[in-house]
């Protein structure tokens, strides 16, 4: 672990110096003026970023053990809860995937109860949900009791919510299983969970890596096939580095009752949202809190079983990052806290630089076209008495070598992970070598051209966060995959507008830099079009996964319960919205 | 789950009990509040004031 952690940050630091370096002397090469050093200090923090995320991946390249195998003592199983959060959300949908995970923990003979914890505020909506769930209180029901409450004082959002149970209920239970609404868990895997739990005492919380399912539009499913293909590979790096100070990500983990008590009441932060107030990105907190009493908190990618599911279109996923920007800011207010590990504080300043790194990314681009734009004419004979003229040093090996190490910064963790999976025979899971490739291509070019949108988004959420604009914690609209060309239009249209502004920018000022600046702008002024195409449906045979080619039986279950229950009706605004 | 309910919907999808009984168990655990900030420091202003007025 503490290699890991030394490679990792060494690798950063290391392609972050010799960035900076290599731009650092094309400014000497030309007199280093303050362009130049804002450049070097941006290109500094964007390439350390991209060096730390290539650095997880190769970490996570070689294969873990086999995960341990551990068995519960027969006819023992420890109290255990399925804890699922709603809010305002679609009840049906709800109460098939409660069916459908109730059915796999039948055949798996796992006697967890549920427990269905709603903070849905809109009469209507909540008239709907008790409806819709009523079918599950059936007193016929065998091993896995269903409970349902209403919570009135919804302080706390989500973690508020839990935080309830425990303290209303939690001495029923030893271990909590910790769902979103759109989560979905094989009875296995919660065995596996649980066993996982009591053959090791110190752990507090043991997080799983879900996979996701049920995409359906291109850009739902490139990131469904980037989430089975890449992540995986990403999890194991970061499981090396975490150790036993591991992530929580909020849901589709399982956690010990008397540890989340112990540590997990989260105070309201003082001062005003968005840096004040509840505490957002929760789930980061907790699990800092849980290594500070002395439990272990572990992420292990090898568990299989658990599923969640994903934005369908960029405008869904631009406003999930949103809220997710702000909790991660607010944790510029944490980094100080008292008792921390180290490490915790250093996964807080992570979170904090994934969203401000857009902002250095939008910043470079602007010091760069104004470096372009005011820099004068060369001067060919300095001195007054002077034979030959004097050529001014070319920029351009240093600019293409800088240009060369950033992609490769950004494709040779795919490519490695695209032989790792060739050489292990994980690719065959994907349709095969070849389409395995394809998948891996079509992805990364979709990435490449949304890529400038969501620096776009991202920098405009980090900026509203940053001038103190508390964007709240909307809940997302679920059910609207497919964006119509006004809708495109209205969340895309500011991006055009800019990518326009800044093309005329460049064109009158440095058009040297336009074929350059291609890969940014173009994305930008064709933003609607692209926000509107990449939510139409693809064919299934794109971006193949596994869980497609074998339905896991939980998601299989859940989609034959949701085609025979009914449509959702009285569901506030006609939405159907989800938890955060 | 002790307290089994069958629950009848009328037309307007509203349940025609309470579903008070569904709640889990009680089972209270104590869960106390972390700290997460430091306390305040006082100003040199705050300071000085208490040195002098504490009394009053």
């Amino acid at each position: 672990m503490r290699t890991s952690r030394i490679v990792g940050i060494s690798f950063a630091l290391l392609c972050m110096v010799a960035a900076a370096a290599t731009l650092a002397q094309a400014g000497l090469n030309t007199g280093f003026d303050v362009w130049d050093g804002a450049s070097v200090l941006l290109i500094a923090i964007t390439t350390g970023w991209l060096a730390w995320g290539a650095a997880q991946a190769f970490i996570g390249l070689p294969a873990l053990a086999p995960a341990p195998r551990t068995t519960l003592m027969s006819g023992h199983f420890p109290a255990t809860a399925i804890l699922v959060p709603i809010c305002n959300e679609n009840p049906v949908e709800v109460c098939a995937r409660v069916q459908a995970m109730r059915q796999s923990l039948a055949r798996a003979g796992v006697p967890a109860d549920f427990a269905i914890l709603s903070d849905t505020s809109d009469p209507d909506a909540l008239r709907a949900e008790r409806a819709a769930l009523a079918s599950l209180f059936d007193p016929t029901d065998g091993l896995n009791t269903v409970y349902y409450r209403v919570r009135e004082d919804r302080r706390g959002r989500k973690a508020g919510n839990v935080e309830d149970f425990i303290r209303r209920s939690g001495g029923n239970y030893t271990y909590v299983v910790l769902l979103d609404a759109d989560s979905l868990m094989e009875g296995e895997a919660i065995r596996h969970l649980v066993a996982r739990m009591e053959a090791n005492p110190g752990l507090g919380l043991l997080q799983t890596l879900p996979r996701i399912v049920g995409a359906a539009t291109a850009f739902g499913r490139a990131m469904q096939f980037s989430a089975s293909f890449h992540s995986p590979v990403f999890a194991r790096g970061l499981a090396r580095m975490q150790g036993p100070a591991g992530p929580f990500w909020g849901h589709n983990a399982i956690a010990r009752v008397r540890a989340l008590a112990q540590c997990c009441g989260l105070p309201e932060l003082t001062g005003p949202p968005p840096f004040g107030g509840t505490i957002l990105s929760h789930d980061y907190v907790e699990a800092a809190l849980l290594v500070r009493g002395g439990w272990q908190v572990e992420m292990d990618p090898r568990i299989d079983g658990s599923f969640e599911e994903g934005p369908e279109n960029l405008l869904a996923f631009a406003r999930r990052d949103r809220r997710w920007c702000q909790g991660n800011l607010q944790h510029i207010r944490l980094l100080n806290a008292p008792g921390l590990r180290k490490w915790s504080r250093f996964v807080f300043f992570q979170g904090i630089v994934s969203y401000l790194v857009s902002l250095a990314w939008g910043a470079f681009l602007i010091v760069s076209l104004l470096a372009a734009a005011t820099a004068g004419a060369p001067n060919y004979f300095p001195d007054a008495y002077q034979l030959f003229p004097v050529f001014p040093d070319d920029r351009t090996f240093q600019i293409v070598a800088l240009a060369c190490g950033v992609g490769g910064l950004l494709l040779l963790p795919k490519l490695a992970i695209y032989a790792e999976s060739v050489v292990t025979g994980r690719a065959q899971q994907f349709g095969g070598t070849l389409r395995a490739l394809g998948s891996v291509l079509a992805e990364t070019l979709l990435t490449a051209l949304i890529a400038p949108l969501m620096l776009m988004y991202q920098s405009r959420a980090a900026a509203e966060v940053l001038s103190g604009r508390d964007g709240g914690w909307p809940a997302t609209a679920r059910g609207e995959g497919r964006l119509g060309w006004i809708e495109g239009w209205r969340a895309g249209r500011w991006i055009t507008l800019f990518g326009v502004a800044v093309s005329i920018f460049v064109l009158r000022a440095a058009p040297d830099l336009v074929v350059w600046l291609l890969p940014v702008t173009l994305p930008m002024v064709f933003a609607p079009f692209l926000i509107t195409v990449t939510s139409w449906p693809v064919l299934v045979g794109a971006f193949g996964v596994p869980q497609e080619t074998s339905l896991p039986p939980v998601v299989a279950d859940y989609r034959r319960n949701l085609a025979r229950g009914t449509d959702p009706k009285g569901t506030a605004d006609g939405a159907i919205v989800r938890a955060a | 789950m002790d307290e089994k309910l069958t629950v009848t919907i009328d037309s307007n999808f509203a349940p025609t009990h309470d579903l008070t009984p569904l709640a889990p168990r009680a089972a209270p655990l104590d869960m106390p509040r972390q700290v997460l900030e430091h306390a305040a420091r006082p100003s040199p202003f705050e300071m000085v004031s208490r040195l002098f007025l504490r009394n009053v």
